[in-house]
């Protein structure tokens, strides 16, 4: 039996037939149709079924299903089809009907509820006196399905809770039970919500979330299948903000041992900042002030919005690729939460824990930290500060200068003095002060051994005198002197004495010495004996 | 002294230099020597700061390679 024939003989109201109770499945296969005109001639012809089939009543959750379909005829058949049938299930949708759009659904649903009204009791009667029906497990599980699904309440709902049995399955998925004092219901949260969740969930965590709800037919379950979560009191970022320090802070990313000094003098500074943005214009301003002496690396960076994380671990790892780099400055200018966020992922923080060369960060303003601040070397409160903190100030070194200058100055006056101070000393000794003192002893020790000598020699002249005159006395005793007294004389010829005649010749001058006077003389004749 | 010897160095040296001369230890000759020696990078280093000049670059990674360029001025 086609569709068209059921509905050939539907609009014959003709007394149902055995077929019409299996039309039943296939009029419920076209609610779901994708042809708008299918579902509202499905929803048109289930109307038209007699209300003493069973059968029909699984029809109803369908039904309510189409009041909420995008095409007012169909919401308009469906709602004629429930009047028809007369379930009191659908009373609370048809209601929801009265503020349609459409004038002709508003008739629909009123006609529908008026019968209603009037078919309560009966149909109430009408159900005890129906034979009972029996479901097949699967029937009943399908039928609750329907129902459960087919309710708005029950979809795109926010319920508060308290998160417990969590389980996180390597496909990704999440499971969990939301409770409160009184209950608790199942719920699941696949991957690509999860994935997208900015802080982690943890139990005991409470939490708002959206979502449906779907009864799972294997396990007759019902759960809330999940398409939002945030955390209930904070906000997903502070929350998300919190989780992480304690994550990291329990790893121990952000204890002293492993902060790195910063360069007192550094050479070469990297900054890791947008290009254009105010931060990179006081830093400059400020070390240009400072301590010019530096050569600055900008990095330009994104530092705002869905990239930034990236782009500023990217930086970090740059910079770390020039060994002559001394320090870091990783940051920007003040901003919300949002704006910041990037300096609270996991991936920046783990970068600058990771950086060989210290890293200042430099985020916001005084009051904002953030995560990289906690694993920052040192952390500054706002660009500016940093700028002051990573260079000496000129004037200071000035002064460092000045200092030296001064005490080298002393100190070498010091030692020069010192040093006078130890000259005079030496010059103070008595041989420098009164040289002629050792020189006067010993002429003292002269005198006396002089004087001795003199007396000595003295003496000794004495009798070397007399004893001159002894021999003088004796030497005039032998003179020619005192012979010639005597009456000799002394006769010399050419100055020689003249001992014999044979010294002389007849005639020969001759001089003749006496002890008074001289006489020339000739010899006139020699006489021999 | 040459270029290449930093401000930080040159500050070591200093303070180098000025403990030796407070301690008197040294000789008077190398004292005076040391004076002079500690005057000529005080001199030096006053040089530098005064003619000291921010140098400013940016870079980046082009093609896995490393380039710097100086800062475009806006």
């Amino acid at each position: 039996m086609t569709i068209i024939d059921i509905f050939k003989k539907i609009n014959a109201v003709e007394p149902p037939k055995l077929e019409d109770f299996e039309s039943i499945p296939k009029l419920i296969a076209l609610t779901h149709s994708k042809n708008g005109n299918d579902r509202r001639l499905a929803a048109s012809a289930l109307g038209k079924l007699l209300k003493s089939i069973p059968d029909i009543f699984q029809a109803v959750p369908h039904l309510i299903r189409l009041l909420n379909d995008e095409k007012p005829q169909v919401r308009q058949y469906a709602a004629k089809a429930l009047g028809e049938i007369g379930d009191v299930r659908a009373s609370q949708h048809l209601e929801k009907l009265l503020t349609d759009e459409k004038d002709y659904v508003i008739n629909a649903a009123k006609t529908a509820l008026s019968k209603l009204e009037i078919t309560k009791p009966e149909k109430e009667g009408q159900v005890g006196t129906l034979k009972p029906e029996i479901f097949t497990v699967g029937e009943l599980t399908k039928y609750i399905k329907n129902l459960l699904e087919s309710d708005r309440k029950l979809s795109n709902l926010w319920v508060r809770g308290e998160l417990s049995n969590l389980r996180q399955h390597a496909s990704g998925h999440i499971y969990f039970s939301l409770k409160d004092e009184k209950s608790q219901i199942k719920c699941v949260l696949f991957r690509r919500v999860g994935e997208n969740l900015n802080f982690k969930l943890e139990h005991g965590l409470k939490i708002i979330v959206m979502g449906d709800i779907e009864v799972y037919e294997p396990y007759g379950e019902y759960s809330l299948i999940i398409e939002e979560v945030q955390p209930d009191g904070l906000g997903a970022l502070n929350l998300a903000f919190i989780q992480l320090r304690n994550k990291l802070e329990k790893e121990g990313l952000f204890s002293s041992e492993h902060k790195k000094p910063l360069p007192k003098f550094p050479k070469v500074i990297g900054i890791i900042t947008s290009p254009t943005g105010a931060a990179i214009q006081d830093i400059l301003n400020i070390i240009k002030r400072r301590y010019p002496l530096v050569r600055i690396l900008i990095v330009p960076t994104v530092v705002q919005g869905k990239e930034a994380a990236s782009s500023i671990v990217e930086s970090i790892k740059l910079v770390n690729e020039l060994p002559f780099v001394d320090v870091i400055i990783v940051g920007r200018g003040g901003g919300s939460l949002e704006d910041l966020w990037c300096f609270n992922e996991e991936i920046v923080a783990r970068a600058i824990f990771n950086s060989k060369i210290p890293i200042i960060s430099a985020v916001g303003h005084e009051t904002d930290f953030t995560i990289a601040d906690f694993v920052a070397d040192y952390r500054a409160p706002t660009p500016s500060a940093a700028a002051e903190k990573v260079v000496p100030d000129m004037q200071e070194l000035y002064e460092v200068l000045h200092n030296f200058h001064v005490r080298s100055l002393q100190a070498t006056q010091h030692i020069i003095e010192l040093h006078k101070s130890y000259l005079k000393q030496i010059m103070n000794r008595p041989i420098f002060r009164r040289p002629f003192d050792r020189i006067h002893s010993y002429y003292r020790e002269l005198d006396p051994i002089t004087y001795k000598l003199q007396t000595a020699l003295t003496k000794n002249m004495t009798s070397k005198r007399k004893e001159l005159e002894i021999i003088e006395s004796k030497i005039i005793t032998l003179s020619p002197e005192s012979v010639l007294k005597r009456g000799y004389s002394m006769i010399m010829k050419d100055n020689k004495i003249v001992r014999s005649i044979s010294d002389v010749k007849i005639d020969d001058n001759i001089n003749v010495t006496l002890h008074v006077g001289k006489l020339d003389a000739q010899v006139k004749k020699i006489w021999r004996r | 002294m040459s270029e290449n010897v930093s401000f930080e160095e040159n500050l070591e040296k200093l303070k180098k230099i000025v403990e030796e001369l407070e301690s008197g230890n040294l000789p008077l000759k190398e004292s005076l020597e040391r004076f002079q020696q500690g005057m000529d990078i005080i001199k030096e280093c006053h040089k530098e700061l005064e003619t000291a000049e921010l140098k400013i670059e940016t870079i980046i990674k082009k093609d896995s390679k490393i380039v710097t360029e100086p800062l475009r001025k806006e």
